[in-house]
């Protein structure tokens, strides 16, 4: 069964079961320098093959960027 | 004898920390930072995009230079906090140069939520360097609740109009004892050497240099007004005087005896 995600404030509906997975399957291969939370969580990434996402989420994906 | 800015456990030689953002392209950022002989830099934390290429802009920067994560854009405590916390687990740092602003027109510190989000900061382990109001009531709170630096605006961010308080600067460099940091509104060379004479520990700054006509040069330019403005201030000034005192003295002076 398809769970509904917010990611990034976009909606997406997806089969896996875990946080790692949801990455995967969403095309982010990268990992370093990232940073997730999932409903305004920090998720570490050692635990995001065990995180069990639920549908609802809301996740956030972010990265450092240009900043003063 | 070497004269070290230390926070915490780090130690940097150069005062001056420059910020990312802003530069015509990174080409001309790199050799900005290089020619500004910064040891810090600042970054922003923000989504991914899921759609196209994200540029890694970490790995150009992590070799040469400490990465300093802000908290920009944020305005309420639990946005600050959550995105401080992003930042750790990102760069894997403690330190977080916190911000939290009123409003997006003036981008000024909101102090209302910037205490209790630097408190809660400091709770859970960070060391927090607030982006502050030049006010030394305000500094002083920070420091009492264990923010590892203070950082006083010298003027709005970008607004290149430099130092428009330098007597609230100077109480809260007497009154203060983690390092002052001057942070935003710097336009040009003197504004950074004068944050230094007035005994300030370090500035921060990105526009004055980021869009100025020659980014590199400008750079080096604060550099070299950093160095200046702290050599200047460990070097012990003259008093300011109202009245002239001559440096040559009339001793020996000639006589005129005919009179014209």
């Amino acid at each position: 069964m398809k769970k509904k995600l917010i990611i990034n404030g976009n909606n997406f509906f997806v089969l896996s079961e875990t946080l790692s997975k949801v990455l995967h399957e969403i095309n982010i291969s990268r990992s370093q320098n990232l940073a997730v939370a999932v409903n305004e969580e920090v998720i570490q990434k050692i635990n995001w093959k065990n995180y069990k996402i639920k549908s609802g989420d809301i996740i956030e994906i972010v990265q450092p960027l240009k900043g003063g | 004898m070497k004269d070290f800015l230390s926070i915490e456990n780090k130690k940097f030689k150069s005062r001056l920390f420059m910020g990312t953002s802003r530069y015509p392209n990174h080409q001309i950022m790199l050799e900005s930072l290089h020619a500004g002989r910064t040891e810090v830099v600042t970054v922003a934390i923000r989504r991914i995009s899921l759609k196209k290429y994200n540029e890694n802009i970490i790995d150009l920067l992590k070799k040469k230079y400490f990465i300093l994560p802000n908290t920009a854009g944020c305005y309420t405590v639990k946005e600050a906090v959550l995105t401080a916390e992003l930042a750790r687990e990102a760069l894997k740092t403690n330190f977080v140069k916190l911000e939290v602003i009123g409003n997006d027109e003036d981008l000024l510190p909101d102090v209302e939520n910037l205490i209790p989000a630097a408190k809660e900061l400091v709770k859970k382990n960070f060391n927090v360097l607030p982006y502050c109001n030049d006010d030394p009531i305000i500094c002083k709170k920070l420091e009492d609740i264990g923010c590892s630096a203070v950082m006083p605006l010298a003027a709005p961010i970008g607004s290149g109009m430099g130092i428009q308080n330098q007597y609230n600067l100077k109480l809260i460099v007497e009154k203060s004892n983690i390092p002052v940091i001057v942070d935003a509104g710097v336009g040009t060379a003197s504004d950074v050497a004068i944050a230094m004479e007035l005994g300030c520990d370090g500035v921060l700054l990105n526009t004055a240099v980021a869009e100025a006509q020659n980014p590199e040069l400008m750079a080096k330019a604060m550099a070299d007004a950093i160095e200046a403005g702290r050599n200047a201030f460990l070097a012990g000034r003259i008093p300011k005087k109202s009245f002239a005192k001559s440096s040559t003295t009339n001793k020996g002076k000639i006589k005129l005896t005919k009179e014209n």
